[in-house]
Parts: C-alpha cells; structure tokens; sequence
C-alpha cells in the first residue's frame, strides 16, 4: 500500500538518498509512522546525515569485506594455487586486515576434530638419553622408562599446574603451535631439486629450530637442570569402542605418543624400535592412521602469514609439513 | 516539471529505475543506521569489558614466559616468525620492541584497568579504545598463544568503539545525571568544562542522561557485529563441510575424547550413537545456515537458542568457558535493544520512558 502510494500519488516523498531522514521509515507517507507496538520512545535520537553517512557506509563495507575475504581467500587454496580472485582481493585489505586481527579462517573443530598435542620436556642433571628412534612414533610408556631417576618432566600444558583454565589453554595453543611448525630435519632428494621447496623448507626448518632451542632454555630454566630434551607428545583420539566397552580412560598414557623428530623410509617397524603396546580394539598394537590429518582445534583458527600458512609449495611437495594443520588437502 | 509526472516511456522507465536504485540504497542506510537504543550494547559491553579483565590478569599471571627476556617466545623468535618472504607483515607491536618485562606489565595493568572502565561504563569510549588497543598489541606480540577467544574479544570491542553503549548500566550515566542536572540548575563555567571533558573522554552524545536516547552509531555497531558474527559461522559450518566425520557422525564423539579439552566427562554420548551423529549434523547445518536462519523474527529465538546449546555445551564439556561465553554473548547482538530494555526496566525498575519528555518515535529496533 504505502509503495503504491509513494510511487504515484506522493512524487514528493523522499525517494533520494540524499534526502534520508535515519528517524523515519522508508516509503512510508509523511504522515504515517511506525507500528508502535516494538517502539522505543526517547528524548534524543541521534542520527546520521550529509556526506558522514556515505563515508561511515563506505568504511562499513570496506570492513566487512576484508572480515569476509580472509577466511574465503584460506578456503580457496588448494595443492595447486590460491584462487587469483580471492587472493587479489586480500592483497588489497591485508595491511588492514591483519592488523586489526582479521585474518582469520574460522576452522573451529574443522574439518575434523584432532588429537591433542603436548610439549613434554625432560630436564636431567646429565646428558638426557635420546629416543629409541627418532624417525617413528614412539608410546610414551617406552619414553618415560628412558627417564633417569633425577630427571624432571615439564609439561606444557599441564593440567596441575596451569590453571585457571585459561592459562592452561595458552599453554595448550603453544604446544599445537609447536607441533604446527614441525619440519623435518632433511629433504629427500627429489625434494631438494626444487629449490622454492628447497628454500622454504630451510626457512620452516629454521623457526622450528629455534622454537625449539627457545623451548630447551625454557626447560632448563625452569628446572633449574642443565640437560634437557623437547619431545612433540600426540595424545590419540580413542574410539567409543575402547573407552565404552573396554573400559579405558581417555586419560589414560597409553593413548599418548612421542612424535617422530624425522621419518622412517620405509613404512615397516624398525629393528630398533620397542613392541607398541596392545590397547584394546586394537590387536595388533600398531598406531592407526593419524586422527589428526585435517584436524583442528575447537575454538582454534588458523593465523595466517605465519609459519602455519603453509606455502603451496610444500603442500605441493608430498611432504607433509600440514600434519594436524588447518589446511584442507582433497588429496589425503 | 516533476519527473513522474512525464509521459516519455524512455524518461518514465529511466525514472521507474532510479527509484528502484533509491529504494535500495535507502533501505540499505535504513538496515545500518536506524538509530537505536543502546541497551543490548550494554550488555555485551559490560560482559566484554570483564572478559578482556580477565584475559590481561592471564597474561599478567604468566608474564614471565610471555613477555620479557624469558619469553618462550623471545622478541628475536617473533621477528623471525613474522619475517614474511614477501616483506608484508603488519602485525605490528610496540611490545615486540622492548624486552623489558616491567613494561609488558605495565601494558597489561593499563589493559585490565580500561578492561574494567569498560565493563563498569566509565568514560565509555576512551577506556574501550585503550582496552581494545592495549588487547591488540598483546594479540600480536603472543604468536602462537591465541585462539577463537582472542578474536571474539577484539571483534567485540572494536564494534563497540563506535557505538554509545555508555548509555545503559554505566558510570557514564550517573555521571551525565549528575553534571546534566547541575548543568540545568546553575550552568557555572566549572559545570561546563566538566561537561564538555566528559563528553569527550565518554564519546557521549546528546544533552540528557536518557538511557533510552537513540543513535545510529548504536545501530551500526550492532549491524557490523551481527555480520561479522553470521561470517564467521559461514566459515566455521563450510570448514567441517569438509570433514568427513561431520557427515558420518562421529565428529561429535571424537570431541568428546579429546582429553586435552575435557573439562567435564562427555564420553557418555558414546552410548547414543544417534545422539551423537545428530548433533554433528544438527551443528553443521545450524553453522552454516546461520546466516539466513537468524534474521526472520520467528526463526531467531531457535537460532540463538541453538547457539546457548552449542556453545554452552563447549564451555561446559570442552574447557573453553571462556570462549563459548563470548560466542553467546556475541550472539546477543541478534537480541532486539527494545527486549532487553524491558528486562533492563524490569530488573532495575527503571521509570517507563514514556514519562521522560518529549518523545520521538523510532524505528523497529530489528524488522
């Protein structure tokens, strides 16, 4: 009723931006008003007019463009490259974006929910003994009985010593970052012909390093111990069956694994190696497929521009720099 | 000659099109800058304020392995993780130039004081934008210590910078009582000047201490974070379209075993499958329809009641008390001011509206 009105029998009606009147309805006659049933009746109202209302439209939708392309230029990268649309449109906001903290993916428990990790250190008043062998996955059980009696554990997070809760959540989102930049110590060959992979391999290798150093000091700190040793701890995620059925904790140790420093060649046990453990449903004792591919933290979002922004190129290379990282990958 | 009344088809259409074009655009001013009253604002405000204190007294309890000569994370460390092959970082931060731990605290002290005048509504828009700055600079001096909370607070406050939420359940109103009505009774030239320096350190607007006053910058705050708030469910609902244990079910079993999270046992979802795989595939296609589901009047209430369920349920089960309480006070923007003023009067027996003087009629708060 009231646009039939305004279109043929009210040429006067204020149908130009540039005569909006914020306190009033659109397309209503000068006469009409809002229903008063969800008014709000006040002494002032303060409204916007002239040329702010253009610039405060401008910078709105400059801003909710850069929240939006953020998390749509992560969604559009694939092994192959980067949607040119989306990442032309974030070069134009990054400055912006980034700085005010936008730069964000909104990975929350996506795509899948993952295993925990945790930063165990050893602090000893001798040389710390090293793992069976560095290059596979080793149950934690096997590690701790390498401890030596004088030995110190710090772990990061730990759940009787960081609290409230929210500091031990600092500490938690240390140990996945942690665990995110892992790089491993050598390229294969094939690898290293590429010399883009090559390159930023040594720059991943490099942070991972220093981090971890960063880490060694802080052990040693803290301990106030000489010798220490920083392990990348992988807490399973356990399926119903064995928790229900079986009857066995989610906190339970046996769930945990001590994280390779490098990878094997070859997919077979190591003659080195200790027996894995046997946990119930699972009879053969041997690790299944990490839970943790594709994985993300609830409540967790990617950073981009950091270590864990992940250059194509290494997501291209086979190796998987990406373990329990945030990037979405149709070839795993 | 009025342009309607033209009887060219070629003007007419020209014509039809142009009021097309204004329509939309008006419509467009109306959706983001219908004044409106501040009193959900004051609620996020308050809830935000308190939550960005508690967030700097966690820093502060931890400074030592956060800031300082000790951090895990040294100054030397942090440069190098935001050295970008490309040279384009902007996450600057003055507390990355300094290893001084006493500075860090200080910066932290100034963060929880301005958090609290933010939650008490004291001097309103000066302590949000020394909360939000002082929150920022930590943000990004702690790399790799951050999560979703970190990014809720800052949305929050970074809206609220420009609203006048000062207006409801704030130090800024019993302020503006006071100085407004000794402004009526004798205008001296003290009365003045502290007038005119609580205006500005508040960012109040108007001549009265009406907590219903209107203000577009209310309603564009409210619409800038309802937008921000239906993109990040867009992204987080099309993230886990990508994980297979979403769609078979287990997605939420597995976050139920996540010991590392667990602050209450949620195991026992185990034992109703059905359960459990309805509740992944409710969250996914909740969180991605989001954005459509939580503007229709009668599919809101649903829609936010979801988001208390999920939410609630992660900082309930999954440690993240923090995290979930400000997704659902996020949520809050979707609640109509005009509600939560009649609870506001309700509660504190607030005098109706009706009686304060001349009245201007204003929009729906939310159509």
């Amino acid at each position: 009723m009231a646009k039939k009105n305004k279109t043929t029998s009210n040429p006067t009606l204020p149908l130009s931006p540039g005569s909006f009147d914020s306190t009033k309805p659109p397309f209503l006659l000068p006469s009409q008003t809002w229903p008063t049933s969800h008014s709000t009746e006040a002494t002032e109202a303060e409204t916007i007019s002239g040329r702010w209302k253009w610039l405060a439209l401008a910078f709105i939708g400059f801003h909710l463009v850069a929240v939006f392309v953020e998390p749509f230029r992560f969604f559009s990268r694939s092994n192959v490259q980067v949607a040119p649309d989306a990442e032309f449109a974030r070069n134009l906001i990054h400055p912006y974006s980034q700085f005010l903290f936008l730069d964000h993916g909104y990975f929350f428990f996506a795509p899948n929910p993952g295993p925990g990790h945790l930063i165990r250190i050893l602090a000893s008043p001798d040389p710390v003994p090293s793992i069976p062998d560095e290059r596979r996955t080793t149950p934690l059980r096997v590690v701790k009985s390498l401890d030596g009696s004088n030995s110190k554990i710090i772990q990061l997070p730990d759940r009787n010593t960081h609290t409230p809760r929210l500091l031990y959540h600092r500490y938690f989102m240390l140990s996945e970052f942690y665990y995110g930049m892992f790089a491993p110590p050598e390229l294969g060959e094939e690898l290293r012909s590429n010399s883009e992979i090559e390159q930023n391999w040594k720059r991943d290798r490099g942070l991972y390093v220093e981090l971890k150093d960063s880490l060694h000091q802080y052990g040693k700190r803290v301990s106030g111990l000489d010798f220490t040793r920083v392990d990348r701890v992988e807490r399973e995620l356990p399926n119903a069956e064995s928790i229900l059925k079986d009857k066995v904790s989610i906190s339970d140790p046996r769930w945990q694994y001590v994280l390779p420093e490098s990878f094997a060649n070859n997919a077979g046990p190591s003659p080195q190696s200790p027996p894995l453990p046997t946990l119930p449903g699972r009879p053969n004792g041997n690790r299944p497929a990490s839970t943790s591919r594709n994985a993300s933290r609830p409540g967790d979002a990617p950073q981009l521009n950091h270590p864990g922004d992940r250059p194509q190129s290494q997501q291209s290379s086979g190796v998987d720099f990406t373990e329990g990282e945030i990037i979405p990958s149709p070839q795993r | 000659m009025n342009h309607l009344t033209s009887t060219d088809p070629k003007t007419r259409e020209l014509m039809r099109t142009e009021q097309t074009n204004a329509r939309f655009i008006q419509s467009l001013l109306v959706f983001f800058f219908q004044p409106s009253s501040a009193h959900t604002l004051a609620i996020i405000r308050c809830a935000t304020g308190l939550m960005l204190a508690y967030v700097h007294c966690i820093w502060l309890l931890g400074s030592t392995d956060f800031f300082g000569p000790d951090a895990i994370i040294s100054n030397e460390l942090w440069r190098s993780l935001h050295e970008s092959p490309s040279g384009n970082d902007f996450k600057w931060t003055y507390l990355s130039q300094t290893n001084s731990l006493l500075t860090a605290q200080i910066h932290e002290g100034i963060a929880i004081v301005s958090a609290l005048g933010v939650a008490a509504g004291l001097f309103t828009r000066t302590s949000l934008i020394i909360a939000w700055f002082t929150t920022l600079m930590t943000t990004h001096r702690l790399t790799g210590y951050l999560f979703g909370l970190d990014q809720v607070v800052l949305m929050l406050s970074f809206y609220l910078m420009f609203a006048q939420s000062g207006r409801v359940a704030s130090l800024d109103q019993w302020l503006a009582n006071k100085l407004f009505s000794a402004k009526a009774s004798k205008p001296d030239a003290g009365t003045k000047k502290a007038i005119k320096l609580f205006r500005t350190l508040s960012g109040w607007h108007g001549n009265t201490a009406d907590p219903n006053a209107l203000s577009w910058k209310n309603r564009a705050a409210t619409r800038m974070m309802q937008i921000h708030v239906c993109i990040v469910y867009l992204f987080g609902g099309l993230g886990k379209l990508r994980g297979e244990m979403w769609w078979d079910g287990t997605a939420m079993w597995y976050s139920a075993a996540a010991y590392d999270y667990q602050s209450m046992d949620l195991t026992w979802i185990g034992y109703f499958p059905v359960l459990g795989a309805l509740l992944s595939h409710m969250t996914v296609f909740w969180e991605v329809s989001y954005g459509a589901i939580v503007w229709p009047r009668w599919l809101r209430p649903w829609t936010l009641l979801t988001a208390v369920m999920v939410h609630g349920g992660i900082a309930i089960f999954m440690g993240m008390i923090t995290f979930g309480m400000m997704m659902i006070i996020a949520n809050l923007a979707f609640v109509s001011p005009e509600l939560t003023r009649r609870i506001f009067q309700v509660f504190l027996r607030s005098p109706s509206p009706a009686s304060s003087g001349t009245s201007l009629r204003s929009a729906r708060d939310h159509r």
